[in-house]
């Protein structure tokens, strides 16, 4: 053995006593200590040291079982194993050579001995598989009962995941309708405001109020009047009575500054016979020397028709 | 101090006798030291049926083998409680490479001196004896290095396993693990106290 190479081994002594290496490790000192009677000395110092360890932990009673079974497991073989050290003196043939000439056994005592011995094992390894098998069945039931929890859990998650998207599906309804709900009051609040403007245009002590003549193609109970304000451009019609017009027609204003005749808009009357129209001229009124409003064909844009429904001068 | 030298004496007359297969021999032995070698099994494994069968498994070992324990070559005591401390080794060595699925009993006993109604009151006596020195000297070791050897003796850790556990490079418990028996050692010695003292 080098000496280097016993260096090593020492290091690893300790641990090997302790059973604190690696098999292959464990090996290796074990060869070494064979044939090195150093370290096989020192690793004998160690392990008596080591074997002391045990002390440590104490003392308990192993149930008497434990020594039962040893022993009758002992008694059941049929205990071969060669003796490496000098055998008593004391016979040990357990033989007998009958007069025959054949070898028997003290069958009795053997037989008796090895079914008490059988028979304890059985014993005893039956109350182990009783125990065993209790505790499988007992895991099988706990195993069914996490079974049907989880089917029970799978079950309720999708549920729940499809009263969700009924949640999503309602939620995207409700968040349309609260689109266009905002949109109808955003309308309201600027048909509101329209007419607050136009309560206000009429109503302002400025504004001039002049009732438009109609002409005999007018029903007998339509009638029109205009607000105007002296160099304001703003013009507000309100008609009453007057029927709506027949298809392919309209009625247009017009607005007339000496010869020329300017299409202001299209009025549309309502079924109850109510037209309400508002418009900004080019000019001030002030400008124009003439409003009418005609009954036109709907192509037709140039020029007023003939048909003169309410008319007055500016 | 409780010498013992006629004990030691039988400890070695008794092996003998269970090499010529005297199974009275052998319950001698085991009435002797089946307390110690069930009391590590079961701080060892923490289980009451593995340390039964450890403490079976040893003396049925010991019965088998008792013909290979070199007569002067160390304890009988010590050779005893080797053969069991292997078995437990191995046992915790399966245990982590295929941990068990049905967990049996548990059981977490304090390791306590249990009076054996079947053993005599000087047995007992040095027994007691015995567990206060080793725990005077395991008191007196640095707790790094007794830390070492509680996962090597008791956990049955490889040192690797050791290292990892403790993130300690290798080198530190290679040094950790000699210098804890050394010093263990070197405590017995200084106290007068042999091995041969202790064991039977």
């Amino acid at each position: 053995m080098t000496l280097s190479n016993c260096d090593e081994i020492l290091e690893l002594i300790p641990a090997f006593v302790l059973g604190a290496l690696d098999a292959d490790e464990a090996a290796r000192v074990a060869a070494h200590i064979t044939n090195c009677p150093r370290c096989r000395v020192e690793a004998e110092s160690f392990r008596d040291v080591v074997g002391l360890l045990p002390y440590a932990s104490g003392a308990l009673n192993p149930p008497p079982r434990v020594k039962r079974q040893l022993f009758a497991r002992i008694a059941a073989a049929n205990d071969d194993a060669p003796a490496e050290i000098t055998l008593s003196s004391r016979p040990t043939a357990a033989l007998r050579f009958t007069r025959s000439g054949r070898w028997v056994m003290p069958a009795f005592a053997v037989m008796l001995a090895l079914i008490i011995g059988l028979g304890t094992a059985v014993f005893e390894a039956r109350g182990r598989a009783d125990r065993l098998a209790a505790q499988l069945a007992f895991n099988q039931q706990a195993l069914h009962s996490m079974e049907l929890q989880i089917a029970e859990v799978r079950q309720t998650a999708t549920a729940v995941e499809a009263q969700l998207l009924v949640s999503v599906r309602e939620l995207d309804e409700a968040r349309l309708q609260l689109a266009k709900s905002q949109q109808e009051i955003q309308e309201l609040r600027t048909s509101e405001r329209q007419d607050e403007q136009l309560v206000s245009f009429i109503a302002a002590p400025q504004t001039v109020s002049r009732s438009l003549g109609t002409t005999e193609r007018a029903p007998n109970e339509a009638s029109a009047r205009m607000f105007m304000q002296p160099g304001h451009n703003r013009l507000v019609l309100m008609i009453y009575g007057l029927k709506s017009a027949e298809p392919g027609k309209m009625y247009r204003l017009w607005l007339a500054k000496g010869n020329q005749q300017i299409a202001i808009g299209v009025v549309t009357v309502g079924p109850d016979g109510v037209a309400e129209f508002v418009v900004d001229a080019p000019e001030p009124m002030d400008a124009y020397d003439q409003v009418m409003i005609t009954l036109d064909e709907v192509d037709t844009t140039a020029q007023p028709s003939e048909e003169v429904i309410f008319e007055a001068n500016l | 101090m409780l010498a013992a030298d006629s004990s030691a004496l039988d400890d070695e007359a008794l092996i003998t006798r269970v090499a010529s297969r005297d199974s009275s021999a052998l319950e001698q032995l085991y009435d002797r030291y089946a307390r110690i070698v069930y009391a590590t099994a079961l701080r060892m494994l923490g289980n009451a049926e593995l340390a039964e069968d450890i403490v079976q498994e040893t003396f049925w070992r010991v019965w088998r083998r008792s013909a290979s324990f070199a007569i002067g070559r160390g304890q009988v005591a010590g050779w005893i409680f080797g053969i069991a401390h292997n078995l437990c080794i191995d046992e915790l060595r399966r245990q982590r490479s295929r941990p068990m699925i049905v967990q049996g009993e548990q059981e977490e006993q304090a390791m306590i001196d249990q009076p054996d109604a079947q053993s005599d009151v000087v047995s007992a006596a040095i027994e007691r004896e015995r567990r206060r020195i080793i725990l005077q000297a395991l008191a007196q070791i640095p707790p790094e290095q007794r830390e070492v050897l509680e996962l090597a003796y008791f956990r049955g850790l490889s040192q690797s396993e050791i290292a990892q556990r403790l993130n300690s490079p290798i080198g530190t418990v290679k040094t950790r693990t000699r210098l804890a028996l050394q010093k263990m050692r070197d405590l017995l010695h200084n106290q007068k106290i042999g091995a041969d003292d202790l064991h039977d």
